[in-house]
Protein backbone atom coordinates (compact mmCIF):
# COMPACT_ATOMS: atom_id res chain seq x y z
CA UNK A 1 0.00 0.00 0.00
CA UNK A 2 1.52 3.49 -1.41
CA UNK A 3 0.00 5.60 1.56
CA UNK A 4 -2.05 7.74 -1.34
CA UNK A 5 -5.25 6.97 0.23
CA UNK A 6 -4.18 9.07 3.35
CA UNK A 7 -3.31 11.83 1.26
CA UNK A 8 -4.76 15.35 0.74
CA UNK A 9 -6.35 15.44 -2.55
CA UNK A 10 -4.06 18.01 -3.25
CA UNK A 11 -0.87 15.98 -3.52
CA UNK A 12 -2.69 12.91 -5.01
CA UNK A 13 -4.21 14.50 -7.69
CA UNK A 14 -0.47 15.57 -9.72
CA UNK A 15 0.24 11.74 -9.36
CA UNK A 16 -2.77 10.17 -10.59
CA UNK A 17 -2.58 12.32 -13.41
CA UNK A 18 1.06 11.76 -13.42
CA UNK A 19 0.12 7.64 -13.63
CA UNK A 20 2.26 7.75 -10.64
CA UNK A 21 -0.33 6.08 -8.34
CA UNK A 22 -3.73 4.88 -9.94
CA UNK A 23 -6.91 5.10 -8.87
CA UNK A 24 -7.85 1.21 -8.36
CA UNK A 25 -4.47 1.31 -5.71
CA UNK A 26 -6.31 4.20 -3.39
CA UNK A 27 -9.83 3.01 -4.03
CA UNK A 28 -8.14 -0.69 -3.06
CA UNK A 29 -6.47 0.82 -0.22
CA UNK A 30 -9.86 2.79 1.26
CA UNK A 31 -11.84 -0.45 0.59
CA UNK A 32 -9.08 -2.08 2.73
CA UNK A 33 -9.18 0.51 5.75
CA UNK A 34 -13.33 -0.12 5.53
CA UNK A 35 -12.65 -3.53 5.51
CA UNK A 36 -10.26 -3.27 8.56
CA UNK A 37 -12.17 -0.95 10.81
CA UNK A 38 -15.77 -0.20 9.64
CA UNK A 39 -17.24 -2.88 11.65
CA UNK A 40 -16.50 -1.03 14.99
CA UNK A 41 -16.50 2.22 13.77
CA UNK A 42 -19.61 2.60 12.14
CA UNK A 43 -18.63 5.16 9.52
CA UNK A 44 -20.42 3.54 6.65
CA UNK A 45 -24.27 2.25 6.25
CA UNK A 46 -23.61 0.80 2.68
CA UNK A 47 -20.13 0.57 1.15
CA UNK A 48 -20.06 0.44 -2.59
CA UNK A 49 -16.53 -1.79 -3.10
CA UNK A 50 -17.12 -3.15 -6.09
CA UNK A 51 -18.78 -0.31 -8.00
CA UNK A 52 -16.22 2.17 -6.75
CA UNK A 53 -13.63 -0.21 -7.83
CA UNK A 54 -14.71 -0.65 -11.12
CA UNK A 55 -15.23 3.11 -11.62
CA UNK A 56 -11.64 3.39 -10.13
CA UNK A 57 -10.12 1.02 -12.68
CA UNK A 58 -12.61 3.03 -15.57
CA UNK A 59 -11.18 6.50 -14.14
CA UNK A 60 -7.08 4.79 -14.41
CA UNK A 61 -8.27 4.11 -18.21
CA UNK A 62 -9.38 7.16 -19.58
CA UNK A 63 -6.61 9.10 -17.51
CA UNK A 64 -4.10 6.94 -19.70
CA UNK A 65 -5.97 7.68 -22.56
CA UNK A 66 -5.71 11.44 -22.19
CA UNK A 67 -8.91 12.32 -20.73
CA UNK A 68 -8.24 13.53 -17.44
CA UNK A 69 -11.15 15.12 -16.07
CA UNK A 70 -8.99 17.05 -13.14
CA UNK A 71 -8.09 16.61 -9.35
CA UNK A 72 -11.01 15.03 -8.42
CA UNK A 73 -10.92 12.03 -11.01
CA UNK A 74 -10.32 8.82 -9.54
CA UNK A 75 -10.62 9.97 -6.13
CA UNK A 76 -12.51 8.24 -3.53
CA UNK A 77 -15.50 10.15 -2.20
CA UNK A 78 -18.15 9.18 0.71
CA UNK A 79 -21.41 10.56 1.10
CA UNK A 80 -23.85 10.92 4.16
CA UNK A 81 -26.15 8.24 3.48
CA UNK A 82 -29.22 11.21 3.34
CA UNK A 83 -27.91 11.97 -0.35
CA UNK A 84 -29.71 9.87 -2.86
CA UNK A 85 -27.02 7.41 -5.34
CA UNK A 86 -29.44 5.43 -7.97
CA UNK A 87 -29.87 2.05 -7.08
CA UNK A 88 -29.10 2.24 -3.50
CA UNK A 89 -30.64 2.50 -0.47
CA UNK A 90 -30.90 6.28 1.44
CA UNK A 91 -31.45 5.16 4.77
CA UNK A 92 -31.37 8.38 6.56
CA UNK A 93 -29.91 6.25 9.44
CA UNK A 94 -33.37 5.15 10.07
CA UNK A 95 -36.28 2.69 9.87
CA UNK A 96 -38.60 4.65 9.16
CA UNK A 97 -36.87 4.46 5.45
CA UNK A 98 -36.55 0.57 5.18
CA UNK A 99 -36.95 -0.71 1.28
CA UNK A 100 -36.65 2.95 -0.12
CA UNK A 101 -34.30 2.77 -3.04
CA UNK A 102 -33.39 5.92 -5.30
CA UNK A 103 -34.07 5.62 -8.52
CA UNK A 104 -31.66 8.68 -9.59
CA UNK A 105 -28.75 10.30 -8.13
CA UNK A 106 -28.88 13.62 -6.56
CA UNK A 107 -28.17 16.78 -8.60
CA UNK A 108 -25.18 17.23 -6.59
CA UNK A 109 -23.94 13.69 -6.99
CA UNK A 110 -24.19 13.96 -10.31
CA UNK A 111 -21.55 16.84 -10.46
CA UNK A 112 -19.61 14.91 -8.60
CA UNK A 113 -19.32 12.09 -11.08
CA UNK A 114 -18.63 14.20 -14.14
CA UNK A 115 -15.95 15.88 -11.88
CA UNK A 116 -14.63 12.15 -11.79
CA UNK A 117 -14.81 11.20 -7.99
CA UNK A 118 -15.81 7.84 -7.07
CA UNK A 119 -18.76 7.26 -4.69
CA UNK A 120 -17.13 4.94 -2.38
CA UNK A 121 -20.16 4.24 0.01
CA UNK A 122 -23.04 6.20 2.20
CA UNK A 123 -22.03 7.42 5.19
CA UNK A 124 -23.78 6.72 8.89
CA UNK A 125 -25.25 9.62 10.66
CA UNK A 126 -27.34 11.04 13.90
CA UNK A 127 -31.32 9.81 12.28
CA UNK A 128 -32.32 11.75 9.85
CA UNK A 129 -29.23 14.42 10.61
CA UNK A 130 -31.56 15.49 13.63
CA UNK A 131 -28.89 15.22 16.52
CA UNK A 132 -25.49 16.11 17.28
CA UNK A 133 -23.53 13.01 18.48
CA UNK A 134 -24.43 10.05 16.05
CA UNK A 135 -25.58 8.33 19.22
CA UNK A 136 -29.05 7.84 17.36
CA UNK A 137 -28.47 5.26 14.64
CA UNK A 138 -30.33 2.64 13.76
CA UNK A 139 -27.27 1.14 12.16
CA UNK A 140 -25.60 1.59 15.68
CA UNK A 141 -23.69 4.66 16.53
CA UNK A 142 -20.21 6.14 15.06
CA UNK A 143 -17.35 5.92 16.77
CA UNK A 144 -14.81 8.85 17.39
CA UNK A 145 -11.31 7.56 16.03
CA UNK A 146 -9.65 9.50 18.70
CA UNK A 147 -11.32 8.01 21.91
CA UNK A 148 -13.34 5.22 21.00
CA UNK A 149 -15.58 6.17 24.10
CA UNK A 150 -16.50 9.42 22.64
CA UNK A 151 -19.20 10.80 19.95
CA UNK A 152 -17.34 11.95 16.64
CA UNK A 153 -19.89 14.75 16.63
CA UNK A 154 -23.11 15.08 14.29
CA UNK A 155 -24.69 14.60 12.55
CA UNK A 156 -22.31 13.97 9.70
CA UNK A 157 -20.44 11.78 11.82
CA UNK A 158 -19.98 8.95 9.17
CA UNK A 159 -18.36 11.20 6.87
CA UNK A 160 -16.02 13.18 9.31
CA UNK A 161 -14.96 9.35 10.76
CA UNK A 162 -14.25 8.17 6.73
CA UNK A 163 -12.30 11.31 6.00
CA UNK A 164 -10.05 11.12 9.08
CA UNK A 165 -9.65 7.27 9.36
CA UNK A 166 -8.16 6.85 4.93
CA UNK A 167 -11.88 5.45 4.19
CA UNK A 168 -12.43 7.93 1.55
CA UNK A 169 -9.87 10.83 0.87
CA UNK A 170 -13.38 13.64 1.07
CA UNK A 171 -17.17 13.49 2.12
CA UNK A 172 -20.22 15.58 1.77
CA UNK A 173 -22.46 15.95 4.53
CA UNK A 174 -25.57 18.52 5.33
CA UNK A 175 -25.54 20.92 8.04
CA UNK A 176 -28.73 22.38 9.25
CA UNK A 177 -27.07 23.79 13.00
CA UNK A 178 -23.84 22.83 12.66
CA UNK A 179 -23.84 19.17 11.24
CA UNK A 180 -19.96 19.76 8.92
CA UNK A 181 -18.39 21.32 11.00
CA UNK A 182 -19.30 20.31 14.36
CA UNK A 183 -18.36 16.44 13.41
CA UNK A 184 -14.85 18.02 11.18
CA UNK A 185 -14.16 19.81 14.59
CA UNK A 186 -14.43 16.89 16.69
CA UNK A 187 -12.65 14.60 14.39
CA UNK A 188 -9.95 16.98 13.31
CA UNK A 189 -11.05 17.49 9.60
CA UNK A 190 -11.91 20.75 7.68
CA UNK A 191 -15.62 21.33 7.31
CA UNK A 192 -17.56 23.62 5.37
CA UNK A 193 -20.88 25.11 4.98
CA UNK A 194 -21.08 27.34 1.66
CA UNK A 195 -23.55 29.57 1.64
CA UNK A 196 -26.98 29.08 1.92
CA UNK A 197 -28.70 27.65 -1.33
CA UNK A 198 -25.69 27.53 -3.65
CA UNK A 199 -26.33 23.90 -4.19
CA UNK A 200 -29.36 21.93 -5.46
CA UNK A 201 -30.71 20.03 -2.90
CA UNK A 202 -32.95 17.39 -4.42
CA UNK A 203 -32.46 13.92 -3.90
CA UNK A 204 -31.29 15.28 -0.60
CA UNK A 205 -33.63 13.94 2.74
CA UNK A 206 -34.20 17.20 4.37
CA UNK A 207 -34.63 18.49 8.01
CA UNK A 208 -35.14 22.16 8.08
CA UNK A 209 -35.58 23.23 4.49
CA UNK A 210 -34.78 26.99 5.47
CA UNK A 211 -31.59 25.81 7.49
CA UNK A 212 -30.19 22.59 5.75
CA UNK A 213 -26.93 23.09 3.61
CA UNK A 214 -24.47 20.91 1.86
CA UNK A 215 -21.15 20.42 2.13
CA UNK A 216 -17.84 19.14 1.93
CA UNK A 217 -16.03 17.98 4.75
CA UNK A 218 -12.14 17.28 4.02
CA UNK A 219 -8.68 16.93 5.11
CA UNK A 220 -7.36 20.15 4.20
CA UNK A 221 -8.83 23.77 2.89
CA UNK A 222 -7.75 22.69 -0.26
CA UNK A 223 -9.46 19.72 -0.82
CA UNK A 224 -12.44 21.48 0.42
CA UNK A 225 -12.34 24.03 -1.83
CA UNK A 226 -11.93 21.10 -5.01
CA UNK A 227 -14.86 19.40 -3.67
CA UNK A 228 -16.64 22.64 -3.14
CA UNK A 229 -16.44 23.64 -6.82
CA UNK A 230 -17.33 19.94 -8.20
CA UNK A 231 -20.46 20.61 -6.13
CA UNK A 232 -20.72 24.17 -7.85
CA UNK A 233 -20.36 22.52 -10.83
CA UNK A 234 -17.69 24.62 -11.77
CA UNK A 235 -14.17 24.21 -13.62
CA UNK A 236 -12.17 22.62 -11.03
CA UNK A 237 -8.48 23.33 -13.03
CA UNK A 238 -9.67 27.16 -11.95
CA UNK A 239 -10.75 26.22 -8.54
CA UNK A 240 -6.86 24.42 -7.86
CA UNK A 241 -5.60 27.62 -9.17
CA UNK A 242 -7.80 29.85 -6.85
CA UNK A 243 -6.65 27.26 -4.13
CA UNK A 244 -2.85 29.15 -4.21
CA UNK A 245 -1.91 30.61 -0.11
CA UNK A 246 -2.67 33.94 -0.34
CA UNK A 247 -0.65 36.89 1.13
CA UNK A 248 -1.54 37.24 4.86
CA UNK A 249 -3.48 40.70 4.87
CA UNK A 250 -6.56 39.55 6.71
CA UNK A 251 -8.29 40.98 8.75
CA UNK A 252 -10.67 38.63 11.09
CA UNK A 253 -13.56 39.64 13.73
CA UNK A 254 -13.78 38.10 17.19
CA UNK A 255 -17.47 38.29 18.37
CA UNK A 256 -18.29 38.54 21.73
CA UNK A 257 -19.00 38.19 24.32
CA UNK A 258 -21.71 35.49 24.08
CA UNK A 259 -19.60 33.26 21.68
CA UNK A 260 -16.49 33.12 24.54
CA UNK A 261 -19.13 33.07 27.57
CA UNK A 262 -19.19 29.24 27.99
CA UNK A 263 -15.79 27.47 26.87
CA UNK A 264 -13.78 24.05 28.16
CA UNK A 265 -10.85 25.41 29.68
CA UNK A 266 -8.81 23.49 27.53
CA UNK A 267 -10.59 24.50 24.01
CA UNK A 268 -10.33 28.33 25.07
CA UNK A 269 -6.67 27.79 25.68
CA UNK A 270 -6.47 25.96 22.22
CA UNK A 271 -8.63 28.82 20.45
CA UNK A 272 -6.26 31.78 22.28
CA UNK A 273 -3.20 30.15 20.90
CA UNK A 274 -4.53 30.28 17.51
CA UNK A 275 -5.43 33.66 17.82
CA UNK A 276 -2.17 34.64 19.12
CA UNK A 277 -0.46 33.00 16.04
CA UNK A 278 -2.48 34.27 13.70
CA UNK A 279 -1.58 37.77 15.03
CA UNK A 280 2.19 36.56 14.81
CA UNK A 281 1.43 35.71 11.17
CA UNK A 282 0.23 39.29 10.64
CA UNK A 283 -3.35 38.91 10.39
CA UNK A 284 -5.38 41.63 12.30
CA UNK A 285 -7.95 40.78 14.57
CA UNK A 286 -10.41 42.97 16.31
CA UNK A 287 -13.46 42.39 18.36
CA UNK A 288 -16.68 42.75 17.20
CA UNK A 289 -20.55 42.75 17.87
CA UNK A 290 -23.64 40.59 17.02
CA UNK A 291 -25.61 42.39 19.88
CA UNK A 292 -28.80 39.47 20.01
CA UNK A 293 -26.37 36.33 19.24
CA UNK A 294 -27.58 35.44 23.09
CA UNK A 295 -31.02 34.58 21.42
CA UNK A 296 -30.05 33.04 18.47
CA UNK A 297 -30.88 29.75 20.02
CA UNK A 298 -34.54 30.16 20.82
CA UNK A 299 -34.69 31.94 16.79
CA UNK A 300 -33.06 28.15 15.96
CA UNK A 301 -35.54 26.08 17.77
CA UNK A 302 -38.70 27.96 17.01
CA UNK A 303 -37.43 27.58 13.25
CA UNK A 304 -35.69 24.26 13.14
CA UNK A 305 -38.15 22.22 15.03
CA UNK A 306 -41.05 23.22 12.89
CA UNK A 307 -40.10 22.59 10.02
CA UNK A 308 -38.90 19.10 10.58
CA UNK A 309 -41.99 18.04 12.44
CA UNK A 310 -43.56 19.16 8.89
CA UNK A 311 -41.45 16.96 7.17
CA UNK A 312 -42.29 14.29 9.27
CA UNK A 313 -45.70 14.32 10.39
CA UNK A 314 -47.17 11.45 8.37
CA UNK A 315 -44.40 9.38 9.50
CA UNK A 316 -44.91 10.33 13.16
CA UNK A 317 -48.76 9.34 12.70
CA UNK A 318 -48.26 5.63 10.57
CA UNK A 319 -44.81 4.61 12.01
CA UNK A 320 -43.89 6.58 15.27
CA UNK A 321 -42.03 3.15 16.64
CA UNK A 322 -39.46 3.34 13.79
CA UNK A 323 -37.94 6.27 15.15
CA UNK A 324 -35.50 6.47 17.76
CA UNK A 325 -36.97 7.54 20.81
CA UNK A 326 -34.96 10.85 21.31
CA UNK A 327 -35.33 11.58 17.50
CA UNK A 328 -39.26 10.96 17.97
CA UNK A 329 -39.21 13.21 21.02
CA UNK A 330 -37.39 16.19 19.62
CA UNK A 331 -39.75 15.95 16.35
CA UNK A 332 -43.02 15.52 18.13
CA UNK A 333 -41.90 18.55 20.18
CA UNK A 334 -42.04 20.89 16.99
CA UNK A 335 -45.37 19.99 16.89
CA UNK A 336 -46.34 22.40 19.58
CA UNK A 337 -44.05 25.77 18.34
CA UNK A 338 -47.12 28.16 17.80
CA UNK A 339 -47.44 29.74 14.34
CA UNK A 340 -46.90 33.32 15.83
CA UNK A 341 -43.85 32.41 17.60
CA UNK A 342 -42.52 30.59 13.99
CA UNK A 343 -42.90 34.36 12.98
CA UNK A 344 -41.23 36.07 15.65
CA UNK A 345 -38.73 33.96 14.93
CA UNK A 346 -38.03 34.45 11.25
CA UNK A 347 -38.24 38.24 12.04
CA UNK A 348 -35.30 37.50 15.03
CA UNK A 349 -33.36 35.97 11.85
CA UNK A 350 -34.10 38.92 9.37
CA UNK A 351 -31.99 41.14 12.08
CA UNK A 352 -29.70 38.30 13.11
CA UNK A 353 -28.47 38.50 9.43
CA UNK A 354 -28.35 42.12 9.38
CA UNK A 355 -25.62 41.88 12.64
CA UNK A 356 -23.94 39.34 10.95
CA UNK A 357 -23.62 41.40 7.73
CA UNK A 358 -22.83 44.79 10.28
CA UNK A 359 -19.89 42.80 12.11
CA UNK A 360 -18.25 41.87 8.36
CA UNK A 361 -18.55 45.31 7.33
CA UNK A 362 -14.94 45.78 8.55
CA UNK A 363 -12.86 42.25 8.18
CA UNK A 364 -12.80 39.32 6.13
CA UNK A 365 -14.43 36.78 8.35
CA UNK A 366 -15.36 36.40 11.86
CA UNK A 367 -12.89 34.12 13.99
CA UNK A 368 -14.63 32.13 17.09
CA UNK A 369 -14.01 28.21 18.26
CA UNK A 370 -16.38 25.92 16.20
CA UNK A 371 -16.89 23.34 19.85
CA UNK A 372 -17.06 24.77 23.22
CA UNK A 373 -16.54 21.27 24.32
CA UNK A 374 -14.16 18.45 23.11
CA UNK A 375 -15.76 15.52 21.65
CA UNK A 376 -18.32 14.41 24.19
CA UNK A 377 -18.25 10.83 26.21
CA UNK A 378 -21.26 8.48 24.86
CA UNK A 379 -24.52 8.88 27.25
CA UNK A 380 -23.14 12.39 28.65
CA UNK A 381 -25.91 14.46 28.52
CA UNK A 382 -24.37 17.33 30.61
CA UNK A 383 -21.13 18.65 31.13
CA UNK A 384 -19.53 21.03 34.07
CA UNK A 385 -17.60 24.34 32.78
CA UNK A 386 -16.96 26.89 34.82
CA UNK A 387 -18.71 24.99 37.63
CA UNK A 388 -21.82 25.04 36.50
CA UNK A 389 -23.63 21.82 34.59
CA UNK A 390 -24.48 22.53 30.71
CA UNK A 391 -26.84 20.60 27.92
CA UNK A 392 -24.68 18.99 25.50
CA UNK A 393 -26.68 19.34 22.54
CA UNK A 394 -27.11 22.44 23.37
CA UNK A 395 -23.55 23.49 23.69
CA UNK A 396 -22.64 21.59 20.50
CA UNK A 397 -24.99 23.76 18.49
CA UNK A 398 -24.26 26.61 20.22
CA UNK A 399 -21.61 28.51 18.31
CA UNK A 400 -22.43 26.91 14.84
CA UNK A 401 -26.01 26.99 14.65
CA UNK A 402 -26.24 31.51 14.45
CA UNK A 403 -24.77 31.31 10.63
CA UNK A 404 -27.14 28.47 9.84
CA UNK A 405 -29.94 30.98 10.58
CA UNK A 406 -28.17 33.98 8.72
CA UNK A 407 -26.94 31.70 5.77
CA UNK A 408 -23.65 33.13 5.82
CA UNK A 409 -21.17 30.37 5.18
CA UNK A 410 -18.55 29.24 7.47
CA UNK A 411 -15.77 27.00 7.73
CA UNK A 412 -14.15 24.55 10.61
CA UNK A 413 -10.18 24.21 10.51
CA UNK A 414 -8.59 22.40 12.91
CA UNK A 415 -6.63 24.20 15.50
CA UNK A 416 -4.80 21.96 17.99
CA UNK A 417 -5.96 18.76 20.25
CA UNK A 418 -6.57 18.66 24.24
CA UNK A 419 -3.94 17.10 26.65
CA UNK A 420 -5.76 14.15 25.48
CA UNK A 421 -5.54 13.95 21.87
CA UNK A 422 -9.05 15.41 21.22
CA UNK A 423 -9.04 17.80 18.01
CA UNK A 424 -10.10 21.05 18.81
CA UNK A 425 -11.68 23.13 15.83
CA UNK A 426 -11.21 26.72 14.25
CA UNK A 427 -14.51 28.44 12.63
CA UNK A 428 -14.25 31.55 10.40
CA UNK A 429 -17.66 33.15 9.38
CA UNK A 430 -17.48 35.01 5.65
CA UNK A 431 -19.82 37.57 3.90
CA UNK A 432 -22.85 35.85 1.78
CA UNK A 433 -22.37 34.51 -1.41
CA UNK A 434 -18.71 35.14 -0.67
CA UNK A 435 -17.58 31.20 -0.09
CA UNK A 436 -14.56 31.50 -2.34
CA UNK A 437 -13.41 34.76 -0.21
CA UNK A 438 -14.13 32.60 3.11
CA UNK A 439 -12.21 29.31 1.51
CA UNK A 440 -9.11 31.84 0.52
CA UNK A 441 -9.09 33.40 4.47
CA UNK A 442 -9.57 29.67 5.59
CA UNK A 443 -6.70 28.59 3.58
CA UNK A 444 -4.20 31.79 4.71
CA UNK A 445 -5.34 31.24 8.66
CA UNK A 446 -4.67 27.10 8.04
CA UNK A 447 -1.36 27.98 6.46
CA UNK A 448 -0.49 30.49 9.88
CA UNK A 449 -2.33 27.37 11.99
CA UNK A 450 0.61 25.07 10.60
CA UNK A 451 -3.10 23.00 9.45
CA UNK A 452 -3.36 23.28 6.01
CA UNK B 1 -29.49 32.19 32.48
CA UNK B 2 -33.10 30.67 31.81
CA UNK B 3 -36.16 33.02 30.46
CA UNK B 4 -38.55 33.00 33.27
CA UNK B 5 -41.88 32.08 32.05
CA UNK B 6 -44.87 34.64 32.27
CA UNK B 7 -48.30 33.92 32.37
CA UNK B 8 -49.16 33.28 28.61
CA UNK B 9 -45.86 31.37 28.24
CA UNK B 10 -46.91 29.24 31.25
CA UNK B 11 -50.74 28.70 29.94
CA UNK B 12 -49.37 27.45 26.74
CA UNK B 13 -47.05 24.90 28.87
CA UNK B 14 -50.18 23.88 30.97
CA UNK B 15 -51.57 23.16 27.98
CA UNK B 16 -48.80 21.13 25.41
CA UNK B 17 -48.09 19.16 28.67
CA UNK B 18 -52.08 18.07 28.85
CA UNK B 19 -51.97 17.04 25.34
CA UNK B 20 -48.60 15.29 25.51
CA UNK B 21 -49.96 12.88 28.16
CA UNK B 22 -53.68 12.50 26.37
CA UNK B 23 -50.60 11.78 23.10
CA UNK B 24 -49.18 8.98 25.22
CA UNK B 25 -46.03 11.35 25.47
CA UNK B 26 -45.31 11.99 29.35
CA UNK B 27 -41.56 11.90 27.91
CA UNK B 28 -42.36 15.59 26.24
CA UNK B 29 -42.48 16.94 29.33
CA UNK B 30 -39.15 18.38 30.29
CA UNK B 31 -38.55 19.22 26.62
CA UNK B 32 -41.59 21.44 26.30
CA UNK B 33 -40.66 22.87 29.42
CA UNK B 34 -37.10 23.48 28.14
CA UNK B 35 -38.93 24.93 24.90
CA UNK B 36 -40.95 27.13 27.11
CA UNK B 37 -38.28 28.87 28.10
CA UNK B 38 -36.81 29.69 24.45
CA UNK B 39 -40.38 30.71 23.70
CA UNK B 40 -40.17 32.95 26.42
CA UNK B 41 -37.02 34.21 25.40
CA UNK B 42 -38.25 34.97 21.87
CA UNK B 43 -41.51 36.57 22.99
CA UNK B 44 -39.24 38.94 24.81
CA UNK B 45 -36.87 40.24 22.65
CA UNK B 46 -36.88 43.75 21.90
CA UNK B 47 -37.74 43.11 17.95
CA UNK B 48 -40.97 42.57 18.49
CA UNK B 49 -43.80 44.43 18.41
CA UNK B 50 -47.10 44.72 19.20
CA UNK B 51 -51.05 45.86 18.28
CA UNK B 52 -51.48 48.09 21.37
CA UNK B 53 -49.01 49.83 20.74
CA UNK B 54 -45.85 49.20 22.72
CA UNK B 55 -43.05 48.14 20.18
CA UNK B 56 -39.44 47.04 20.58
CA UNK B 57 -36.58 49.65 20.21
CA UNK B 58 -35.39 47.45 17.35
CA UNK B 59 -36.70 46.98 13.93
CA UNK B 60 -35.67 44.00 11.57
CA UNK B 61 -36.90 45.53 8.60
CA UNK B 62 -36.36 49.68 8.60
CA UNK B 63 -36.97 49.26 5.24
CA UNK B 64 -40.58 48.66 5.57
CA UNK B 65 -41.27 51.98 7.82
CA UNK B 66 -40.24 54.00 5.20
Amino acid sequence: MSGAHLLSITDVAPRLAARAVSSVEITQACVDVIARRNAELKAFITIFADEALAQASLADADIAAGRYLGPLHGVPVSLKDLIDVAGAPTTAASRVRAGTVADRDASIVTRLRKAGAIIIGKCNLHEFAFGTTGEESAFGRTLNPADLTRSPGGSSGGSAVSVATGMALASVGTDTGGSIRIPAAACGCVGLKPTFGEFPSDGIVPLSRSLDHIGPIARTVGDASLVYHALRGSNLSAAAGDAKVPSLSLRLGLPGPYFMDILDEEVRERFGEAVRRLRSAGVGVGEVRIPHAAVAPSVYLAIQLPEASAYHATALERQPQDYLPGVRQRLELGRYVLAEDYVRAQRGRDLLRREVDAALGGCDALVLPTLPIPAPRFGETTVSIGGKSEPVRGLMLRLTQLFNLTGHPAISIPCGTTAAGLPCGLQLAGRINRTEDLLRAARACAEALGSA
Amino acid sequence: MAQPLNDRVQAWLVQARADARRRGLAELEPLLESLGHAVAALRGADWNDEACGTSGPVSPRPEDRR
